[in-house]
């Protein structure tokens, strides 16, 4: 799958998520002014070309997007109920972006787990929106070389 | 007509959201078990009989494969269905939970009418014939 194609995928799968499942928009590109994100949670997958998915939110776009989740108001959410949620969204949008993946095999996805928030590395495919309470950033690292579009 | 639903998810999250999509999509719920995995699934299905099971594939201890595996060597669970949630959407992967007896399959992310619309489809079906002895 080419470069372009990943772009793609990654930045559908976020859309369509948020819509579906957190009943939440995309706004469009983060404000460069912003705040940066704060908190991560990634998914590491194995097979042909293994990787990992990390997605990086700010503390208050986590918390607002968990109580959406959840059904709940934003001060009743506890940070361990932020964190499964991020984790869940992690694991969503891996799942998403790697079933697209022409002639994907079945998902070898392990355990989605919270992480040091740290840049993406060099390579990784990187898809930003503003959530209307803060940035979403979602970082897609594959082995190998990814064909250029 | 309510139903009694199993939710086996190893995601706290998870379980929540779709007892919560359940509701709010009109779905009526008399009650909604929950587990995190296959394991803790079969302990409670020895004690609560329910209409439908919506399970994850990826957990720990016990997975959904495992799971339905187990589901189809009981006599008395076997005819329970049983629909898999999962954020897998490749065909291989659908067509190996089906043919463990999955009744339905719903990839990650979903809208809640498409959840609700599985269910309705799945319980509303005749029960698949059983496998011979």
């Amino acid at each position: 799958m080419s470069e372009a194609a990943l772009r793609k995928a990654l930045a559908d799968s976020i859309v369509e998520t948020l819509d579906a499942m957190f009943f939440t928009s995309c706004m469009g590109d983060p404000d460069p002014e912003g705040a940066p994100p704060e908190i991560a949670a990634q998914v590491a997958f194995e097979g042909v070309r293994p990787g990992r998915l990390t997605v990086r939110m700010t503390a208050r776009a986590a918390r607002s997007m968990a109580a959406n989740f959840l059904g709940e108001e934003e001060d009743d959410v506890s940070e361990r109920q932020i964190g499964d949620v991020l984790c869940e969204l992690a694991n969503m949008l891996c799942g998403f972006v790697l079933s697209r993946v022409e002639g994907a095999e079945e998902l070898r996805l392990g355990a989605p787990r919270m992480v040091e928030n740290g840049g993406p590395a060099a390579g990784a495919i990187v898809n930003a929106v503003e959530t209307g309470c803060g940035v979403l950033k979602a970082a897609l690292e594959m082995e190998g070389r990814i064909c250029p579009p | 007509m309510s139903y009694r639903v199993l939710i086996v998810d190893d995601s706290p999250a998870m379980r929540t959201f779709i007892r919560r999509v359940m509701e709010s999509s009109g779905f009526e719920l008399s009650s909604c078990f929950e587990a995190s995995n296959g394991e803790e699934a079969l302990a409670l299905l020895r004690t609560e009989w329910v209409d439908a099971i919506l399970t994850d594939i990826n957990m720990p201890v016990m997975d959904g494969e495992g799971f339905l595996n187990r589901l189809s060597q009981e006599d008395l669970l076997r005819s329970v269905p049983a629909i898999v949630i999962s954020t897998d959407a490749t065909k291989h992967r659908m067509d190996r939970m089906l043919a463990l007896g999955a009744r339905g399959y719903v990839t990650k992310p979903f809208r809640p009418e498409d959840l609700r619309a599985e269910l309705e489809r799945t319980l509303e079906a005749p029960h698949a014939v059983e496998t011979p002895q």
